[in-house]
C-alpha cells in the first residue's frame, strides 16, 4: 500500500528543495510548482477522506518505522518512532490543511518579490503542518510543531507589512514559549511511559513485535504495576497511543496517577496538564495569550494570513484533543470549568475587541479569537456534541476565516488600505465582491445553512448540557452570537452600504477578477455544503469522539 | 398524491424561486417577478391541495434522520396539523398577493430581481418554521427569517436609514434568539434529549424554559421591550411591510407560542400575558402620535401582536393571527397604493409621500382604495360584521373566563378594552386625515392623483372580502359559531357566548371612533419619546464603550505586560552581557592583563641592560650575606 501520509509530508518538502536549487530563470515556474504540489496534496487528502473507514476504531493509514533506539542503562531504553496515522479527529484537519494550503497557493500568485524564498518556505510550511496532524509519536509531533515556526517567521518577517519585524518576532516568541511548555511535559511523559510491546521484546518474552497479543500487553502492564520489570528493560516511548493508556505509566514515575509528588496544592499531573493547555492555548489563541494574533495577521501577506487563520490555529485545538485530554483525562474533568471559562471569555472578549476595530483585517483577526473560543468551550464540555462540535467549528472556521482573509486581501491588493473608514457604499460599485463579503459575514456570524452554525450551536449545546460546567458559562458564551452579529453587520453597514464614497478613485476598485472568484467560490460552496449536510464531517468524527469520551468515565 | 410529496413541493418551491431569481439576475429583471409570482401561485395551489387532501388525518407527522452525534440522532420532520395547514395557505396567499401588488409597485426598480428573489427566500424560511416538527430546526429557519428580513428591510441599501433599520431588526431579533437558543438547550435537557414539538408537555419543565423560548417570540413578534425594530422596519418597500406584518416574521412569534403552549406553566402564562398587555397598550399609544401613514400601521401591528399574546397561544390567538393577517396586509397594501399614487402624481417634486399631513381628501380620487381601507380599518377596530370583531371578542371572552379563577386576567381584560378604544381612535383619526378634508400638499394638484392598475386593486379586493365576518361565521355577531374552531381543533369545547362583553367592546370601539371624530381638527404636535434613545443610552453606547475599553485593555495592559516581559528579558540580557564582559570575561581578561603587567614588569627587569643585572646581583648578594650573618 502506498505510504500516503509520508507522501503528504515529504512531497512538499522535496519540492521545496527543488525550488531552492532551480536556476534563477525558472522563477516564473515556482508558483506553478507550488500550485501543482498543493493540488496533488489536496487530491491525496480527498482520497484519504473518501477511503477512510468511518466505523473503524483504530488509527488508519498507519506507518511505523523504528527511528531512534538508545539503550540508556539504568534509565531503560529510549525509543522514538516514525509513527503516522489518522483518526476521525485528525482527518478533518488534514483535509482542511489540503484545502487551505491549495487556496493559499492560488492566493500566493500575487507575491512578486523574492519568489524563490517565498514558495520554498510555503512548501516547507505545507509539509510540516500536515506532519503535525498525522504524527502519532509525540517527539515527531513536536518536531513538526517547531519546524512550522521557521517558515512562518520568515513568511511574515520578509513579505509582511510595515511592522513585520515586530509581528514576526512576537509570533515567534509566543509560539516558542508555548512549545517550551509542551517540551517540558513531553520529557516528563517520556520518562514515565513505556512501550509494552518493545518492553516485552526487551524482556525476551517475544522475539518480534509482530508476535504481540493483547494478553501479553495486559501481562506486561500487570508486571509494570507490580514493579517487577527491571529498569534497564523498560522501553520508554513517545508513542501517543501508549501515553493515552494509564496502565503504561511506570509505577514510581512522576506522572503516574498515584504519584504523590506535588508543588504546593498542585499535583505534578495537574501542572503537566495545565502546561500543555497553556502551550496549546497560545496557538489557539485564547485569552490572555492571544495578542500575537492580531499583529501577525495585520502584517502578514494575504496568503500567509489565510494559512495562519485557516489551519495553524487549529493545531491548538487539535493538541487539546490529541495530547492534553487523552493523557490527563482526570485533570481535564477537574479543570473543565477553568477551560470552559477561558473559552467563553475568549468568545466575548474577542467579539468586543472586534467591535472596536477600525482596521478590517484586525477586526477579522479578533473574530478568530472569538470563534476559536467556541472550540475551547466545546472541548471542555467533554460531551459528544461539544467535542464533535469543536472539531466541526475548527473545520468550519478554517474555511470561513480563509474566505474572510481572502476578502480583505482583495481590497488591500487594490488600495493598500484596510481602514473601515476609508470606504463606504462599496456594494454599488463592487456588487460581486459585496455579495461574497455578505455571504461570508453571515456564515461567520453563525447563520443556519452555513457550516459555522453547526459548530457554534453544538459546542454551546454540549457545554449547556454537561454536568461538568455551570450554566452561566454557556450563557456568557452564547452572548457571543449577538456580539458577532453586531460587529459583522456594523462593518457591512459602514463599508458596503449607503452611497458610494472612498478615499480612492473608482478606477482603483474593480470588482473581483477571475482568480479571486476561483478561490472564493469553492470555499463558499463548502461552507454551505457543510452547513446543510453536517454528516459529511460528523460521520468521520463520531466514532473517534465516542471512543475519546470513554477515557473520561 | 402522497401528502409528504406535497409538503416537499410547498417548501422547496420558494427556495427554487430564490435560486432561479438570483441566477437570472439583473439582466432578466423584467421576468423574474413574473416567474416568482408564478412560483408562489404554484405553492398556494399545492398548499390548498394539501388542505383538501382527504387522506390526511387530523395530525400527521413525518420524521427523517438528518445527522447524529454518537448514537444520538438529530432529526427533522414535518408536522402537518390544522395550524400548519392554515399557516401554509396563509403565507402563500399573502405572498402571492404581495408579489402581484409589487409588479406595479416595484415596476421601475433596477434591482427588482433581487427584491423578488428575497421575497421567495423569506417565504421559504417562514414555511420552514411552519412545517418543522422540531425546535432545533425551527431555530435554523427562524434565523433565516431574520436574514430575509435584513435583506428586504435594507433592500434600498444606498439609503442609510434603511441599512440602519435592517441591522437593528437583525440585532434586536438576535437578542431574542439568544433566549430561544438557551430555551432549546433547556428543552433538550428536560425532555430526554429531544426537541421534538410533539413530545412537548410529556415531561414537566420549569417556568424558565418556557420563558426563554418566549424570548424568541419577543424578538420576532416585536414584544416589549424588543418592539423597537418594527417601526423602523418601515424603511423597506411597502409590500414587504405587508408581508412582514401579516403572514411572515411577526406571525412566527405567535406561532411559536402556540407550538410551545403545552410547556407553558401558569406563571409563564401570566408573564406572557403581561408582556402582551404592555405591548398592546404601548403600541396603540404610539400609533396615535405618528404622522407617517406606515408608522401608524406599524405601531398598530405591535399593539395587535400584544393582543394576540393575550390569547396565550390558544386557538383564540391563532384566529386573531389569521384575521389580522388579512386586514393588516390589506391596510399596508392600501397604504402602499396611496403612496404609489401620490408618488406617481408628484414625482417631479421632492416630498414625503408617506406623510399624512400632506394628504387629505383622497377619497374622491382614490375611491376604491378608500373603500377597502375603510373595511380594513373597521376590522382592525373590531366592529361587528368584520373579522376582527370575532377574533378580538374571543380573546376578550377568554380573558374574562380565565378571570373567574384568577382576577389578574380580568384586569387584563379591561386593559384590552382600553386597547380597543385607542385602536378605534387612531384608525379613525388616520382615515379622517388621509381621506377626508382638503388635500394639503401644495406642490401639485389633487386632480393628478389616480388609482393604479388591476394588479394593485385585485389584492385589495380579495383581502377586503376576507376581512369581513361572513367569511368566518354564518353569524358574524357571534364568535362561537366560527367554523374555524372546528377546523383548528374538533375537540375544542364550545366557546361560551358572552353577549355582554361583545356589546361592551362594540360600545367602547364606537366611543373611540366618536372621540376621534370630535377631535378631528386638533393637531397633535408633540410626540412620545421612543425607547431608542433609552436603549442607545443603556445598551448601545455602553457596549461600544466597553468594546473600546477592552481594546485599550488589550493594547495597554495585555500587550504591555507581554512587551514588558520581553523588555525585561532584553534588560536581563543586557545585564548578563555586561556581567559577562565585566566579570566573567573580566576574570580571564584580568588574569591576562595581570599576566601582561607582570610580564611587563618582569620584562623590564630583564631589559638586557648589563648594569641593571650587575646592580641586581650585587643587591641580591648583599641580601644573602645579611641573612646568613643574622
Amino acid at each position: 500500500m502506498m505510504p500516503i501520509l509520508s507522501i503528504l509530508i515529504f512531497l512538499p518538502l522535496i519540492f521545496a528543495l527543488v525550488i531552492a536549487v532551480l536556476p534563477q530563470h525558472y522563477t516564473t515556474y515556482f508558483k506553478w510548482i507550488t500550485l501543482g504540489v498543493t493540488g496533488v496534496e489536496l487530491v491525496l487528502c480527498s482520497y484519504l477522506y473518501f477511503s477512510f473507514d468511518k466505523t473503524a476504531l483504530s488509527y488508519q493509514f498507519q506507518e511505523q518505522l523504528d527511528w531512534i533506539t538508545l539503550p540508556l542503562g539504568a534509565l531503560g531504553v529510549g525509543s522514538i518512532d516514525y509513527l503516522l496515522g489518522i483518526d476521525g479527529i485528525s482527518l478533518p484537519m488534514v483535509l482542511l490543511a489540503g484545502i487551505v494550503m491549495f487556496v493559499g497557493a492560488i492566493s500566493s500568485f500575487e507575491i512578486k518579490d523574492k519568489q524563490r524564498g517565498y514558495f520554498g518556505l510555503y512548501l516547507l510550511l505545507t509539509g510540516s503542518v500536515i506532519g503535525c496532524f498525522v504524527a502519532l509519536d509525540m517527539f515527531l509531533f513536536y518536531l513538526f510543531f517547531e519546524f512550522m515556526l521557521l517558515p512562518m517567521y520568515f513568511l511574515i518577517g520578509i513579505w509582511g507589512g510595515p511592522r513585520k519585524e515586530y509581528a514576526s518576532i512576537k509570533f515567534f516568541i509566543y509560539t516558542l514559549v508555548g512549545s517550551l511548555f509542551i517540551l517540558l511535559v513531553m520529557i516528563g511523559l517520556y520518562l514515565s511511559v513505556i512501550d509494552p510491546v518493545e518492553t516485552a521484546v526487551q524482556m525476551g518474552l517475544i522475539m518480534d513485535k509482530s508476535q504481540v497479543t493483547p494478553e501479553l500487553i495486559t501481562q506486561i502492564q500487570q508486571l509494570l504495576a507490580e514493579g517487577k520489570i527491571l529498569p534497564e528493560q523498560l522501553v520508554h516511548t513517545f508513542d501517543l497511543r501508549f501515553m493515552a493508556d494509564a496502565a503504561n505509566f511506570v509505577g514510581d514515575s512522576w506522572l503516574h496517577k498515584a504519584a504523590e509528588v506535588a508543588m504546593g496544592d498542585f499535583s505534578i499531573r495537574a501542572i503537566a496538564f495545565l502546561l500543555l493547555i497553556a502551550g496549546f492555548a497560545i496557538k489557539l489563541p485564547a485569552i490572555p495569550v492571544h495578542t500575537w494574533l492580531p499583529d501577525a495577521h495585520v502584517e502578514a501577506p494575504t496568503p500567509v494570513s489565510v494559512v495562519l487563520a485557516g489551519i495553524l490555529l487549529k493545531i491548538g485545538g487539535y493538541g487539546f484533543l490529541r495530547i492534553a485530554y487523552p493523557i490527563f483525562p482526570e485533570q481535564a474533568t477537574h479543570y473543565a470549568s477553568l477551560i470552559a471559562c477561558i473559552g467563553a471569555v475568549s468568545i466575548v472578549y474577542g467579539a468586543y475587541n472586534a467591535l472596536a476595530m477600525k482596521d478590517l483585517k484586525k477586526m477579522i483577526a479578533y473574530s478568530s479569537v472569538s470563534h476559536m473560543g467556541f472550540v475551547m468551550l466545546g472541548v471542555a464540555s467533554i460531551t459528544s456534541q461539544g467535542v464533535n462540535g469543536a472539531v466541526y467549528q475548527m473545520f468550519s472556521h478554517g474555511i470561513l476565516s480563509a474566505m474572510l482573509f481572502l476578502l480583505v486581501g482583495v481590497l488591500y491588493s487594490r488600495t493598500h488600505d484596510r481602514q473601515i473608514d476609508s470606504y463606504q457604499g462599496l456594494a454599488s460599485k463592487m456588487p460581486v465582491y459585496t455579495g461574497f463579503v455578505a455571504l461570508t459575514f453571515f456564515a461567520s456570524l453563525g447563520l443556519p445553512a452555513f457550516s459555522g452554525f453547526i459548530g457554534e450551536f453544538f459546542t454551546l449545546a454540549g457545554a449547556f448540557n454537561t454536568p461538568l460546567l455551570p450554566k452561566w458559562i454557556t450563557v456568557l458564551g452564547a452572548f457571543g452570537i449577538v456580539l458577532g452579529a453586531g460587529y459583522f453587520l456594523w462593518t457591512l453597514q459602514r463599508m458596503f452600504f449607503g452611497n458610494f464614497w472612498s478615499k480612492y478613485e473608482l478606477s482603483l476598485l474593480p470588482d473581483l477578477n477571475v482568480r479571486e472568484k476561483i478561490m472564493l467560490f469553492p470555499l463558499a460552496i463548502l461552507a454551505i455544503a457543510f452547513g446543510i449536510f453536517p454528516q459529511l464531517l460528523l460521520d468521520v468524527t463520531n466514532e473517534t469522539v465516542s471512543q475519546f469520551l470513554t477515557l473520561f468515565v | 398524491m402522497n401528502p409528504v410529496i406535497l409538503i416537499w413541493l410547498i417548501l422547496l418551491t420558494p427556495l427554487v424561486g430564490f435560486g432561479v431569481g438570483m441566477t437570472l439576475g439583473r439582466k432578466q429583471n423584467a421576468v423574474v417577478g413574473l416567474i416568482t409570482t408564478g412560483f408562489s401561485g404554484l405553492a398556494l395551489v399545492t398548499a390548498l391541495a394539501l388542505l383538501f387532501n382527504n387522506s390526511l388525518p387530523q395530525t400527521h407527522h413525518w420524521v427523517f434522520d438528518w445527522f447524529s452525534f454518537g448514537s444520538m440522532p438529530v432529526r427533522f420532520g414535518f408536522l402537518a396539523d390544522p395550524l400548519t395547514l392554515m399557516m401554509l395557505v396563509l403565507v402563500n396567499f399573502i405572498a402571492l398577493l404581495v408579489q402581484l401588488f409589487s409588479q406595479d409597485y416595484m415596476h421601475d426598480d433596477p434591482d427588482k430581481y433581487r427584491y423578488f428573489s428575497f421575497l421567495q427566500l423569506f417565504v421559504f424560511s417562514m414555511l420552514g418554521i411552519v412545517l418543522t416538527d422540531n425546535l432545533f430546526v425551527m431555530y435554523a429557519f427562524w434565523e433565516l427569517v431574520g436574514l430575509s428580513s435584513y435583506l428586504l428591510i435594507g433592500f434600498w441599501y444606498q439609503k442609510a436609514t434603511a441599512v440602519q433599520a435592517a441591522k437593528k431588526a437583525f440585532l434586536v431579533n438576535r437578542v431574542g434568539d439568544l433566549g430561544f437558543l438557551l430555551g432549546i438547550f433547556g428543552v433538550y435537557f428536560y425532555n430526554n434529549g429531544s426537541t421534538d414539538i410533539t413530545t412537548l408537555g410529556t415531561t414537566a419543565m420549569p417556568t424558565v424554559v418556557g420563558l426563554l423560548l418566549f424570548g424568541g417570540c419577543m424578538g420576532k413578534s416585536a414584544q416589549f421591550p424588543l418592539h423597537t425594530w418594527l417601526p423602523d422596519a418601515m424603511e423597506g418597500p411597502t409590500p414587504v411591510s405587508a408581508l412582514i406584518h401579516a403572514a411572515t416574521m411577526v406571525a412566527a412569534g405567535i406561532f411559536l407560542v402556540a407550538r410551545i403552549h403545552p410547556i407553558l406553566t401558569v406563571d409563564a402564562q401570566v408573564v406572557i400575558a403581561t408582556v402582551g398587555c404592555i405591548t398592546m397598550l404601548l403600541g396603540s399609544a404610539y400609533a396615535i402620535f405618528q404622522t407617517d401613514i406606515k408608522k401608524t400601521l406599524a405601531y398598530s401591528t405591535v399593539s395587535q401582536l400584544g393582543l394576540m399574546l393575550l390569547g396565550l397561544g390558544t386557538e383564540a390567538s391563532v384566529f386573531h393571527l389569521l384575521t389580522h393577517a388579512f386586514f393588516k396586509a390589506g391596510l399596508f397594501l392600501s397604504a402602499g397604493a396611496v403612496i404609489h399614487a401620490l408618488h406617481h402624481a408628484g414625482h417631479h417634486h421632492e416630498f414625503d409621500a408617506q406623510d399624512t399631513r400632506l394628504m387629505g381628501g383622497l377619497r374622491k380620487k382614490l375611491p376604491f382604495t378608500f373603500a377597502c381601507y375603510l373595511i380594513f380599518s373597521a376590522s382592525l377596530a373590531g366592529l361587528p360584521l368584520f373579522s376582527g370583531f370575532l377574533s378580538k371578542d374571543t380573546i376578550l371572552a377568554n380573558l374574562f373566563h380565565l378571570g373567574e379563577s384568577n382576577p389578574y386576567f380580568t384586569y387584563l381584560g379591561f386593559a384590552v378594552l382600553l386597547g380597543v378604544f385607542l385602536t378605534a381612535f387612531y384608525m379613525t383619526r388616520q382615515v379622517l386625515t388621509v381621506f377626508f378634508g382638503e388635500f394639503r400638499n401644495t406642490l401639485f394638484a389633487v386632480s393628478t392623483v389616480h388609482e393604479g392598475s388591476w394588479k394593485l386593486k385585485m389584492p385589495l379586493a380579495l383581502l377586503a372580502i376576507l376581512s369581513t365576518g361572513f367569511v368566518f361565521s354564518w353569524n358574524p355577531f357571534n364568535a362561537g359559531h366560527v367554523w374555524f374552531w372546528h377546523f383548528l381543533n374538533p375537540m375544542m369545547e364550545e366557546i361560551a357566548e358572552n353577549h355582554t362583553i361583545a356589546l361592551v367592546s362594540v360600545v367602547v370601539g364606537l366611543a373611540g371612533i366618536l372621540t376621534a371624530y370630535l377631535t378631528r381638527n386638533k393637531v397633535i404636535t408633540y410626540s412620545l419619546p421612543t425607547f431608542d434613545g433609552l436603549y442607545d443610552f443603556l445598551l448601545v453606547q455602553p457596549t461600544l464603550t466597553l468594546a473600546k475599553q477592552l481594546q485599550r485593555f488589550d493594547v495597554q495592559i495585555v500587550d504591555f505586560a507581554v512587551n514588558s516581559l520581553v523588555s525585561l528579558q532584553v534588560a536581563l540580557a543586557t545585564l548578563a552581557a555586561w556581567l559577562d564582559s565585566t566579570f566573567i570575561d573580566g576574570v580571564p581578561n584580568g588574569l591576562a592583563t595581570g599576566a601582561g603587567i607582570i610580564g611587563k614588569v618582569t620584562r623590564s627587569v630583564q631589559g638586557g641592560k648589563v648594569q641593571v643585572y650587575i646592580v641586581s646581583a650585587l643587591l641580591g648578594l648583599g641580601l644573602l650575606i645579611l641573612l646568613l650573618v643574622m
